[in-house]
């Protein structure tokens, strides 16, 4: 039914619940499965410091709460006896989760449906943009 | 994973595509699918003009979607499967949410296109905004 799957999180409750069906998903089918936490580059500081770009990459910032993120993400796994691939793009989530299942030929994306960011309306922005423009299935996991 | 399956179809082969993934789905999860087949509301011929005008447009009756039911059914081998049917009279998104309200669905599968409406992802985009369960978009293009 599903050969490749991507799951993405940003380590929030919501995402999780997202993980904990993508595991059961992975597991019922037999499926890959692709765990995508992005981050956005630190912001540039405006006054004094180091220049913005040499700033971003210098700062214990974003990069390092995903790595975090994926980590746990991996021990949750390996507790539920699936195995994962951990992808940490560079760049706004729904972009990054769209291009990694462009890149992996993923058969199905699962998401949580509230924003990844705290987006206040029903359907997040992350799933919203992933759904109007994924390459192939999209799961929506509720989570109120 | 999943107990109760709704998914909306016309029966047209791009939402076929949709209807086969949420058999699988009910198949492999034992679930129950609910089949969900959407006719808009009649509208009264306004006085004067011949009625009967919009005849055939719509898959409307209810017998209609039993047959297309059956054949599909049979065709896809899928006679093991727990399916009830639903016919309404109503837009195809608004059909989609009351059912799967009703039965107490866990998921909804529709397809990201099509349907009776030619605008592009207006039925997923309204279920995926206003479901208060999971939603599975399949890609049908």
């Amino acid at each position: 039914m599903f050969s490749s799957i991507v799951v993405g999180t940003d380590g929030s409750k919501t995402a999780d619940r997202a993980l904990t069906r993508a595991f059961e998903l992975a597991r019922l089918t037999g499926a890959r499965l692709h765990v995508v936490s992005a981050y956005a580059p630190a912001p540039a500081r405006v006054s004094g410091g180091a220049p913005a770009s040499e700033a971003a990459e210098w700062s214990v910032g974003p990069d390092f709460e995903v790595d975090a993120v994926l980590d746990r993400a991996g021990g949750r796994a390996r507790s539920e006896g699936v195995e994962i691939k951990a992808h940490s793009p560079k760049g706004d989530p729904a972009d990054a989760i769209v291009s990694v299942a462009k890149e992996i030929d993923a058969d199905l994306i699962v998401l949580g449906s509230r924003g990844m960011q705290g987006a206040r309306r029903v359907l997040g922005s992350v799933p919203n943009k992933v759904s109007h423009r994924a390459p192939c299935d999209v799961l929506i996991v509720h989570t109120t | 994973m999943f107990q109760t399956i709704v998914v909306g179809t016309n029966w047209s082969h791009t939402a076929e595509i949709a209807f086969r993934q949420a058999l699988e789905l009910a198949r492999s999860n034992e679930a129950r699918l609910h089949v969900v087949t959407a006719s808009p509301p009649s509208v009264p011929p306004a006085s004067g003009s011949s009625a009967g005008a919009s005849g055939g447009r719509w898959l409307g009756p209810d017998f209609q979607a039993d047959v297309a039911l059956e054949r599909t059914l049979e065709r896809l081998g899928a006679g093991d499967v727990d399916v009830q049917q639903h016919t309404l009279a109503a837009d195809p998104g608004d059909a989609i949410l009351k059912v799967a309200d009703e039965v107490g669905a866990d998921l909804i599968v529709v397809g990201n296109k099509g349907m009776h409406r030619r605008v592009l992802g207006s039925i997923p985009n309204t279920v995926s905004h206003r479901a208060s369960c999971n939603v599975l978009i399949v890609q049908t293009s």
